[in-house]
């Protein structure tokens, strides 16, 4: 009942290279100690989304200028807060502790909802943690802290930095009257990449 | 007929074609410098890329579960979604074996068309029209036979492929007709993706050569664009054995099984504004001589048996954000697809022992669609949209070219007016409520409304839980409403099917490398159209012949390592049966299982990657089976080994299995052999 092809090749080409069981056994072999390898130097793993957002948040701390007296010895820890639903915190931890910023330490801590969290350079908050921009900034105080969000209209409701999606690309705004507010200075690369923003009337 | 003439084009047209692409690209080259970035990979350190470098990487959403971008756990389906480096690592060549390697899909072929069927059913005799496909939401199905093209017909070149969603389970909600098991959405490379040009050759078993030429970027001035052509040349198997014709030719057919196929593909945005055309036009020689029937036979080994598939569509859309949050998108569209075949048949008259019969197919669509969607209250996501769609010219003919005799000519239009209104409600951290429905009225048939709702549940961020239910219809199309010629007779009385849909999914992650998903499902498809034979004058014709249920449940696990390894195992279990006779359904795998390694070699440069396939056996439309096979494929994946150069070499079925797909009963055959072992050699250059 099944019937089968007299001949699925063109004469001469079924013959390349695809003789004996050796070649299998070859290949299977490789493969395996590729596996063994690829699995033996695994890492953690990253979502992307986050990897990709905390390399922003990186470049941030890069481009920003603080208010003189934020960060008082050289050996200060830059210190970004994340008030998250426990999804973010791990990943960017693990992306950014180690890293420094001008010889400043970079440390990844967890903010808690309901209690204020001042002397941090970043704060950013997830979509998860469901707080708005006024919330956060009055976590954070009212000066020295760059507000990150990444709720919709981060930025124009009010916060300085808003992760937004533009074609499955995370791009950022920026509401540059928010920065200023709290003492911080936007250097003109991070303006020129962003999306300037002001803060919306309600 | 003005273009239903017959097939005279060449396959060195389409070069010219490009070529034109090509040259125009050079103006919009010069007029500004393009604008790239690196593409993501899994080991790279994020923290130092620069800005730009951040802002050039995807990060994957799903679009069609609720036309609009979300991740994949808040969709609110089970939804798989396989990515362009997956097609890449894995050497897949049509969008059906992209399909073929996703969890719960299988795909026939009968080498005249390839029809991908889902969970247990892919109905012999019909042409796939209970899985939508579309473009960046443009629909393929044409509307004359509803056919979900995924093979060598597939509008769009793989290669040009950023990502392809299944989105399970009824989806008339949203989608309308032919949403009736699945939705599987293509999402295109923008220009930016691509960043400059793109050349590519393959060449491989059955002399199958294939060529690509592509240019895609985003100028400063805010343009992007990308065009593309391609083409495909294949000699097929150059002799098929089919002992059921062994009186002729000792039942061999030789040299029918090649075809050739071009396409071309230009998407170009700026600002709100984008376009989007795409056109293929494919060839084939049919070796498996079907439409015989008691007063006519088809002639066996005959190269003057063909058919040619054309599709192309335009789209214009608009997509902005107002000062009021509103998001809203306006799209335009034509769609058009054209089938020719021609049939050397005897009918035996003595003085005349072949008839050339040519049986032709036009549709031309022209459509738009608007929607607006905004948040309120931070809790609510309303998407809401109207849709009118005018299908202006439904034409199917069928004549003997000498002596001239027609049997079929047949014009028909129809108008669809849909509109469908969706909320995504957060009902607390853990909770969305996605309720969603839709009202069309088809111009033939009448009014269909199909809910969905959906409850998504994440108790912890580990551990997704979804509860979907959904309906869904499918209008009969003109051919089986329309089409009187071959033996066929028209039927009154034909209605719509419809289906409704419970699904229970799992996710789980399990620690931080893997992933589980587990789903229940449970279809109820009522009316469902098939073929069958009048006994009282021996003509066949199409009705609502059953009702089907389908029930089943499907497992996946996932491993992701940042090194770039990857693994993949899925498993579904089906059970299909006419819910009137509790017969089991005709190809329809009770079993399906699935695995897919990917294997970085050599840093993240070269991977090899296996992809193993297997099915348990099914029964043929005569009711006999074709038995349980299981298939192997390997590739060989390098890139940038020397600068912008990409090697893939591939081995399709390894261990050379044998097996064979039921098919229509408008085949002699009850089962058509498959390809045994074939290899492909890609090249690849981006500069």
């Amino acid at each position: 009942m099944i019937n089968r092809a007299i001949s699925g090749h063109k004469p001469g080409i079924a013959r390349v290279g695809f003789t004996g069981r050796a070649w299998l056994r070859l290949t299977a072999w490789a493969c395996l100690l590729a596996f063994l390898r690829a699995v033996g130097e695994s890492e953690s793993p990253l979502t992307l989304e986050y990897r990709v957002k905390g390399g922003y948040l990186y470049n941030f701390a890069k481009f920003v200028e603080w208010p003189a007296g934020s960060l008082p010895l050289p050996d200060s820890p830059f210190v970004i807060g994340v008030l998250d639903g426990g999804e973010a915190l791990p990943i960017l931890k693990a992306l950014l502790e180690g890293k420094q910023v001008e010889g400043h330490p970079v440390q990844v801590r967890p903010v808690m909802p309901a209690r204020a969290e001042k002397g941090l350079q970043i704060l950013f908050v997830t979509r998860a943690a469901g707080s708005s921009p006024k919330q956060a900034q009055a976590l954070a105080g009212p000066t020295g802290t760059l507000v990150v969000g990444e709720t919709d209209h981060f930025a124009e409701d009010g916060g300085m930095v808003g992760f937004t999606r533009e074609e499955d690309r995370i791009r950022v705004c920026l509401n540059l009257e928010r920065a200023a507010a709290a003492g911080l200075k936007v250097s003109s690369k991070l303006a020129s990449v962003g999306r300037l923003v002001r803060t919306r009337e309600l | 007929m003005r273009t239903l003439e017959p097939f005279s084009v060449g396959l060195f047209r389409p070069a010219a074609l490009t070529g034109l692409i090509w040259l125009s690209s050079g103006v919009w080259v010069n007029a500004d410098d393009p604008v790239t970035g690196p593409s993501p990979d899994i080991g790279r350190d994020y923290a130092s890329l620069s800005l730009e470098e951040l802002g050039s990487i995807k990060v994957p959403t799903v679009y069609g579960a609720s036309k609009h971008d979300q991740s994949l756990t808040e969709a609110p389906a089970s939804v798989s979604i396989v990515t362009r480096d997956e097609i890449q690592k894995f050497g897949y060549r049509t969008l059906a074996e992209i399909l073929g390697g996703v969890r719960g899909i299988y795909t026939t072929y009968d080498r005249g068309y390839t029809f991908i069927g889902l969970r247990g059913v892919n109905r012999p005799g019909d042409f796939g029209g209970r899985l939508l496909i579309t473009v960046d939401g443009q629909r393929i199905n044409d509307p004359i036979f509803g056919q979900n093209a995924g093979g060598i017909d597939f509008v769009l070149d793989v290669d040009l492929i950023e990502q392809v969603e299944v989105i399970r389970g009824a989806g008339s909600s949203l989608y309308g007709n032919n949403a009736f098991f699945g939705v599987i959405n293509v999402v295109t490379r923008k220009g930016a993706d691509v960043g400059g040009g793109e050349l590519s050759a393959s060449g491989g078993s059955l002399d199958t050569r294939t060529g690509r030429v592509t240019y895609g970027n985003r100028f400063k001035n805010g343009v992007e664009m990308l065009l593309s052509g391609s083409l495909y040349d294949s000699a097929g198997n150059s002799r098929l054995s089919y002992p059921e014709f062994s009186a002729i030719h000792e039942g061999v057919a030789e040299n029918m099984d090649g075809g050739w196929a071009r396409s071309a593909f230009a998407s170009i945005s700026w600002k709100a504004i984008s376009f989007e055309g795409g056109f293929v036009d494919r060839r084939k020689t049919w070796p498996t001589a079907p439409y015989s029937t008691d007063a006519q036979t088809v002639i066996f080994n005959d190269p003057r048996f063909f058919t040619i598939d054309e599709r192309a569509f335009a789209s214009l859309k608009l997509q902005a954000t107002l000062e009021n949050d509103w998001e809203i998108a306006a799209r335009s569209y034509y769609d058009h697809y054209r089938f020719d075949a021609q049939y050397p048949v005897d009918y035996f008259d003595p003085l005349q022992p072949v008839y050339l019969n040519r049986d032709l197919a036009q549709a031309e669509t022209v459509g738009a669609e608007f929607q607006v969607s905004r948040s309120f209250f931070e809790k609510h996501l309303l998407t809401a949209g109207l849709e009118m769609r005018y299908e202006f010219r439904l034409d199917q003919k069928n004549y003997d070219v000498f002596p001239a005799v027609t049997y079929l000519d047949s014009r028909d239009t129809a108008t669809i007016y849909s509109a469908f209104l969706q909320d995504e409600y957060r009902l607390g951290r853990q909770l969305i409520l996605n309720v969603g429905g839709r009202y069309d009225h088809f111009s033939a048939y009448g009014d269909s409304l199909n809910p969905r709702a959906a409850l998504i549940y994440e108790p912890t961020k580990f551990t997704t839980l979804k509860l979907i239910y959904g309906q869904a219809f499918r209008e009969p199309n003109v051919y089986e409403s329309d089409y009187i010629a071959f033996g066929n007779k028209s039927n009154p009385a034909l209605g719509p099917e419809k289906v409704r849909s419970y699904e229970l999914v799992y996710e789980q992650k399990l620690g931080q490398r893997w992933r589980l998903e587990g789903s229940l499902f449970y279809t109820d498809a009522r009316g469902l159209i098939g073929y069958r034979k009048d006994p009282t004058d021996g003509l066949s014709f199409f009705d609502n012949l059953s009702n089907v249920t389908s029930k089943g449940v499907e497992g996946e696990l996932e491993g992701q390592w940042a090194s770039g390894l990857r693994a993949r195992l899925s498993y579904t279990f089906t059970d299909t049966r006419d819910a009137l006779t509790g017969a089991s359904l005709s190809n329809s795998p009770e079993h399906l299982a699935k695995l897919a390694l990917s294997v970085p070699v050599w840093r993240d440069q070269v991977f090899a990657s296996f992809d193993l396939q297997a099915m348990s056996d099914r029964q043929t439309a005569s009711g006999a089976r074709v038995g349980a096979y299981w298939l192997a494929n390997a590739t060989l994946f390098s890139r940038e080994l020397a600068k912008g150069l990409e090697i893939s070499v591939s081995v399709y079925n390894l261990l050379d299995r044998h097996y064979s797909d039921p098919v229509s009963p408008d085949f002699t055959q009850d089962s058509i052999p498959q390809d045994g072992r074939t290899f492909r050699v890609k090249l690849g250059y981006r500069f």
